[in-house]
């Protein structure tokens, strides 16, 4: 079977980001659909993203075994670790009738978007999925480049909040995790040191953001909860 | 190297949710199950597949539900880290650790994951019952009926609760 290393860079003011497409074992025009699925993506306002070739990309968009994902599944993301280099892969399920839109999903997974509740970036897939990026999810993509990366919880300032998410979540791997200051896959030491450099000492506000303002673990226990406001005269950490 | 190989196959393994599938329903997911058990996680290994990583947990059945079952049950996952350096993490793949109290539908095939709905028929046992990968409580209702989420409820009487759900398959 012949191979096709497609090479593409994605260059903008706001996003930069090299990936190559592997068509073995599916629909073999993946090169175009791969394009198709990034167009629909620039509909995000003051978002640009543009494409080009490159020889060495650590990101790979291909096909996994149709008789390896099961009937429910339609797409992998897979983080691969080997010599030290690190690549992220996504596997299309050949098989799926919803390739297009795992396709959409996992496109925005490579711009940075973190999974939600709806639009195409849930990654739960029902029969009310949308074909293409909904208003909030072109949203959630330009707001993405208004912050930096320190201000995990995106409100706009980096502070006891973002130390208590990033606390949260220490340890754990995965992809686009908002407390993967350096995305490098894992929420560690590094993401802190990052997280410290940028930290704005003061006292909290005393109303969690609303990203916060979800119910915590049903596992955890209520105390787990970020205090509202530290206590009069003290100072965050 | 070996135990600290195991202990990163682990830590890979992550409740992120990136990879995509079929939300179901609960009757979707006992209908589509092919084994159902409640268990407890004896063991997790990691071994090579066509020189990929495979984690393979294997349980110990405390009670069967479904399907043809022994004393354990194991089940095998794509992802891990070789001994050779090579690790693969797939976002969204159920975390499994030595001494988890699981429920969990499962198909009898070798499938990246073999949960039924990829991570959906798995269920954690916390202080609160019985906890899936979206963080939901699997409950009963006032007439005694499943629900995917709700407050929870005894750990008995939703394991007998789910019986004619799998019987009626």
């Amino acid at each position: 079977m012949r191979y096709w290393p497609v090479i593409l860079l994605l260059v903008s003011s706001a996003l930069a980001l090299t990936y190559r497409v592997d068509p073995r074992g599916g629909p073999l025009d993946l090169e175009e659909r791969v394009a198709a699925a990034f167009a629909a993506w620039r509909g995000a306002e003051g978002v640009e993203v543009t494409a080009r070739l490159a020889e060495e990309a650590d990101t790979l968009i291909g096909y996994g075994s149709a008789a390896a994902f099961g009937p429910d599944t339609h797409s992998l993301t897979v983080a691969r670790t080997e010599a030290g280099r690190r690549t992220l892969e996504v596997r299309l399920n050949p098989a799926s009738p919803f390739k297009e839109r795992a396709l959409l999903h996992e496109v925005g997974v490579l711009l940075g978007l973190s999974p939600s509740e709806g639009g195409i970036m849930n990654p739960r897939f029902t029969h009310d999925t949308p074909s293409a990026p909904t208003a909030d999810d072109l949203n959630a993509l330009r707001a993405q480049r208004e912050v930096v990366p320190e201000d995990i919880n995106r409100d706009g300032v980096v502070d006891f909040y973002d130390l208590w998410l990033l606390a949260q979540s220490f340890g754990r791997s995965g992809v686009n995790l908002p407390a993967d200051i350096n995305r490098d896959g894992v929420v560690d030491r590094s993401d802190l040191a990052l997280l410290q450099a940028a930290y704005i000492f003061g006292a909290p506000a005393e109303t969690p953001p609303a990203t916060l303002a979800r119910p915590p673990h049903p596992a955890r226990k209520p105390q787990d909860a970020p205090p509202a406001a530290l206590p009069e005269g003290e100072e965050a950490p | 190297m070996k135990r600290l190989s195991l202990l990163l196959a682990v830590l890979s393994l992550s409740w992120a949710l990136a990879t995509t599938f079929t939300a179901l329903t609960l009757e979707e997911l006992t209908q589509k199950a092919d084994l159902a058990v409640f268990g407890v996680v004896e063991n997790v290994a990691v071994e090579a597949r066509d020189g990929e990583p495979w984690t393979v947990v294997t349980l110990t059945v405390t009670r069967p539900l479904a399907g043809e079952l022994g004393d354990t049950l194991s089940l095998a996952f794509y992802g891990g880290v070789l001994e050779t350096g090579l690790s693969i993490s797939v976002v969204g793949m159920p975390s499994l650790a030595i001494g988890d109290e699981v429920l969990l539908l499962a198909y009898d095939a070798p499938y990246y994951s073999p949960i039924v709905g990829f991570n959906q028929g798995l269920w954690r046992l916390t202080e609160l019952g019985f906890v899936d990968a979206q963080e939901r409580l699997l409950s009963l209702d006032e007439a005694g009926a499943l629900l995917l989420d709700g407050e929870g409820g005894d750990t008995e009487a939703i394991l007998t609760a789910l019986e004619p759900l799998l019987e009626n398959r």
